[in-house]
């Protein structure tokens, strides 16, 4: 007798679903991008204990055809693609066909649509998959989804799902992902009757972001707008530094209008903004990234949001100097918050009079504005013998003297490495046998190790012999294992600079800077103030300490004079 | 276990054993100092599981035993005792030690029943040279310096000895540079033999030549030991191949020079002072005949330069060279005069003490990067 047999059509859409349909979220994503896909200019999102008792989503999309009502719930049924090159292209989110199958699969559906063209709607209920009922219904133009009791057949899943408060914050967070892509969209998501979020749809993605976010982050927000050479282009938005959070929420990114998460994009973003943003804290970031179309693979995870990308680093290099170079220019100092000020900043709600949607000042040709802050400055006094108080055009600023002079002396150390490099060939060469990964690294790399002052040469098969060694890597031994600690960071793919070797030399910059630079507690007089202070605005990047630290904080006239009761 | 000796000899014992123990140990008694009472006297004893030492000490022993006592307690208390003799007994029940000098007492605790790990004796089939007194410091001071410091090739940390034909090689190398010494042993009869012991036993067996005495070196298969009348050093060996540096020493030499040492020493460690402010801390050596010309530079900090007037021969040649190398090279001569000789700008040059043919340093020059 034969042990091997077909499985039930319906246990097989049931496994098939749990690829798809992960959680509450995952029917929301599905749904939203079918709600897109079908040109919605609206979509509202209404949970029920966090979607686990029900997710309705309403769309004024262009609806399905009458005839196609029943059609749409099965597996592989789509209108998007036909042949598999279609998918090379596919301007559509969604072209599996497999959402609403999978969905239909694991909960009990209920699927409304009415054409523009149609005096009425059709209506169709599916349990776990099968067909129940169909019927006609009064409706206006677009598709209503109704998901109730979604893994009732599941237990397993079932069981495994959060609270509902945790389901419904990840709702949230997905929908602020999809809302701020389609700024064109008007987005609205109830939970209970609670409305977690709300975007005007105006087409204006500085203005979602101000809704979403509130108007502490709305008004700070910089701009960004990069075109590389080879056709990719980057705008978007970053929030400064200062605004870091404890998640990684507020990152988006956008490939050819998809959002996607990508770790080796994500790092290079983080990677900029690293002299800012301490330990564990992340920056916020959206930001479209558009490539020529047959760069993308976005059918390489189920649930899509994981994109192949080709020439991932060439992006991710891109990514680093747009974002690194709007920093510099566009930071200011991050002003210093005041209790009062938390009461009622985002309080969510959409208030023009509070703000205008003028985005930051452009910067001046030489430098950026931090530079100019920092030429303007003048020192009043030392408090603490830690900080310099000083009075600029903005307000009264604070700078930490430790931090500043720490950046002064590490863009020297920068600088000394440019200096013409000497090497010591070894009287006995140094033999590594290379991982297949590490070759490929070292020929990509070769003429970046050879320009530093590495003699590399084969010895048959995957080994290499060192015969020479740069003289003098700062503070590194001049030891042929450096090579190796450089290539293996090359291959984990830690390095984002377009030089692996300064990026080794970095921390070790980074640390002999703050050994050198002035500590807290050692008085400074005022030409010393003024001294450090010109110097900063003729820095490259004056933003931060190499260790993530501000180097000066800034309270608003403004908000002096408010406090004062002085309505200016 | 008791025995009566004398402070001084066994302050002096325990200061050369206390140098193998390790600060932090997994296993506790290795913290230790091992005392072994006997007919024959007292033997003092500490190991890191990688070498043993053992000193001998005249001791007046009323009962045999052996006890292992904390080192650094030990070797303070004795350090500062006031009386010239002090008395030691030992309850063998609770591993307390009772010292007693003149009227006062100290009690110490120690580890009980443990005792250190015993190393393997040497049997049969060994070979023994004896070195004059001072050999193994010389050797020490001309080339451990050269040793590598770094963990990526664990053989340069030790020193490579070749036995054989009337005499011992020992060679150093850190992979850029290399130094050779030599010394003869007329009456060795015994087959060849070499090995790589660690720089810090070559250091530590120097140590025995404070006796005066000759040292009597034996190597087995894996270890080697030192011994003088009073002490026993024993340490195992590096495993791994020595790389083959006789290929790396060159056979013949364009240019030589000839320099007091006091002088170039000066003129190299000036121009070190600029060097070492820029990272490649290079000096570049121009010859003409009868000038030697050192130049340094660092671009925030200045130039140095140094001119000499020397005793040479060969061609005019300009090369350069890692200034703390040449120092370290300069710091191992004791003669008057050294002799500097190049083989070529980018071939390894030879640096050695004019009086002194028993040894020298092989440098490779830097090289500027376009």
């Amino acid at each position: 007798m034969s042990r091997i047999h077909r499985l039930d059509r319906i246990v097989a859409d049931q496994i098939a679903a749990g690829e798809v349909v992960q959680r509450p979220a995952s029917v929301v994503k599905e749904l939203i991008e079918n709600s897109l896909d079908a040109n919605a200019r609206q979509i509202s999102v209404h949970l029920l204990q966090g979607g686990q008792s029900l997710i309705e989503i309403q769309d004024d999309g262009q609806g399905i055809e009458p005839d196609d009502m029943a059609l749409a719930l099965e597996r592989h049924a789509t209108s998007k693609i036909t042949v598999l090159s279609d998918l090379d292209h596919s301007p559509w989110l969604g072209f599996r066909g497999e959402a609403l199958a999978a969905i239909s699969a694991v909960s009990r559906l209920t699927l409304k649509s009415r054409l523009p063209t149609e005096p009425v709607g059709r209506l169709i209920r599916a349990d776990g998959g099968h067909i129940r009922d169909q019927d006609l219904v009064a409706m206006a133009p677009g598709t209503v989804i109704a998901v109730s009791d979604l893994f009732y057949n599941t237990p397993a899943r079932l069981k495994s799902q959060r609270s509902p408060a945790a389901e419904a914050g990840w709702i949230q967070h997905l929908v602020e992902h999809l809302a701020v892509g389609r700024p064109d969209v008007a987005f609205r998501v109830d939970s209970e009757e609670r409305t977690l979020l709300k975007t005007p749809g105006r087409g204006d993605s500085h203005e979602a972001l101000y809704q979403i976010y509130g108007r502490e982050l709305g008004e700070a927000l910089l701009p960004v707008d990069y075109t590389g050479m080879t056709g990719i282009s980057i705008r978007g938005w970053i929030a400064p530094a200062h605004l870091h959070r404890g998640s990684r929420h507020a990152q988006s990114l956008y490939v050819n209008g998809r959002w996607v998460v990508n770790w080796i994009l994500r790092q290079a973003v983080e990677e900029a903004y690293r002299p800012q943003v301490p330990d564990r804290r992340f920056p916020s970031y959206w930001l479209w990234i558009d490539i020529p179309g047959d760069a993308v693979d976005p059918n390489a995870h189920p649930t899509k949001d994981e994109v192949r990308i080709d020439k991932e680093r060439q992006v991710a290099a891109l990514l680093f100097r747009a974002v690194h170079d709007s920093l510099v220019q566009k930071s200011t100092a991050p002003e210093l918050a005041l209790d009062a000020n938390i009461a009622h900043e985002s309080s969510g709600e959409y208030d023009q009079a509070q703000w205008s949607l003028v985005p930051t000042e452009s910067s001046p040709a030489d430098g950026g504005i931090l530079h100019q802050e920092f030429l303007e400055l003048v020192p009043l006094a030392q408090w603490q013998a830690k900080y310099i108080i000083a009075q600029g055009p903005l307000g009264l600023y604070l700078i930490d003297q430790h931090a500043a002079h720490e950046r002064l002396y590490f863009e020297e150390l920068q600088r000394g490495k440019g200096q013409a490099l000497v090497m010591q060939p070894l009287l006995v060469p140094y033999a590594l046998t290379l991982t297949p990964l590490e070759w490929q690294a070292l020929e990509r790399y070769r003429p970046t190790f050879e320009d530093a002052g590495f003699e590399i040469t084969g010895s048959g098969g995957t080994t290499v012999m060192v015969r020479s060694v740069p003289q003098g890597l700062r503070d590194l031994p001049d030891d042929p294992a450096v090579f190796r600690v450089i290539l293996e960071s090359l291959v984990s793919g830690t390095v984002q600079h377009d030089h692996p070797i300064t990026w080794i030399e970095e921390p070790l910059f980074a640390m002999a800077a703050c050994k050198a630079a002035i500590k807290a507690y050692r008085p400074m007089s005022h030409p010393e103030m003024v001294a450090l202070i010109r110097n900063m605005a003729r820095l490259v990047d004056p933003r931060g300490c190499p260790h993530g630290r501000p180097t000066l904080i800034r309270l608003s006239i403004e908000e002096v004079d408010r406090r004062f009761g002085r309505k200016g | 276990m008791q025995f009566t000796v004398d402070q001084n000899q066994l302050a002096q014992a325990l200061s050369m054993v206390i140098r193998l123990v390790q600060q932090q140990n997994t296993m506790a008694v290795l913290g230790g100092v091992q005392l072994t009472a006997s007919d024959s006297g007292l033997d003092v004893q500490t190991t890191d599981l990688f070498s043993v030492m053992t000193v001998k000490v005249r001791a007046h022993v009323i009962e045999p035993g052996t006890i292992v006592l904390p080192a650094a307690t030990f070797n303070d208390l004795i350090h500062r005792l006031p009386t010239a003799t002090v008395d030691v007994q030992v309850d063998p029940h609770s591993g307390k030690a009772v010292l007693k000098y003149g009227r006062n007492r100290a009690t110490i605790h120690g580890f009980g029943n443990d005792q250190l790990p015993e190393f393997p004796t040497f049997g049969e089939g060994v070979v023994s040279v004896t070195l004059p007194a001072g050999t193994l410091t010389s050797f020490a001071r001309q080339i451990i310096f050269a040793c590598s410091k770094e963990e990526s090739r664990p053989i340069l940390k030790g020193i490579h000895i070749e036995l054989g034909s009337g005499k011992v090689v020992l060679v150093s190398t850190d992979g850029s540079r290399l130094s050779h010494a030599w010394a003869a042993l007329p009456d060795y009869r015994g087959p060849e033999m070499r090995l790589v012991l660690p720089a810090k036993i070559l250091a530590e067996a120097s140590r025995l030549d404070s006796s005066g005495q000759p040292i009597v070196v034996t190597f087995r298969d894996g270890f080697v030991q030192f011994a003088t009348q009073d002490t026993m050093l024993t340490s195992r060996v590096l495993d791994g191949d020595y790389p083959d540096y006789q290929r790396v020493i060159p056979q013949d030499y364009q240019v030589q020079i000839r320099v007091p040492t006091a002088d170039l020493r000066g003129s190299v460690e000036r121009a070190h002072l600029i060097a070492s402010k820029d990272r490649s801390n290079a000096v570049k050596f121009n010859h003409q005949i009868g000038l030697l010309q050192m130049t340094a530079s660092a671009a925030e900090v200045g130039q140095a330069q140094e001119i000499l007037e020397c005793d040479s021969q060969g061609s005019e040649m300009e090369i350069m060279f890692n200034s703390t190398f040449i120092i370290d090279a300069l710091k191992s001569f004791s003669g008057e005069e050294v002799m500097i000789e190049f083989s070529g700008v980018q071939s390894p040059a030879r640096i050695r003490d004019a009086a002194n043919s028993q040894y020298f340093h092989i440098l490779l020059p830097l090289r500027q990067l376009v």
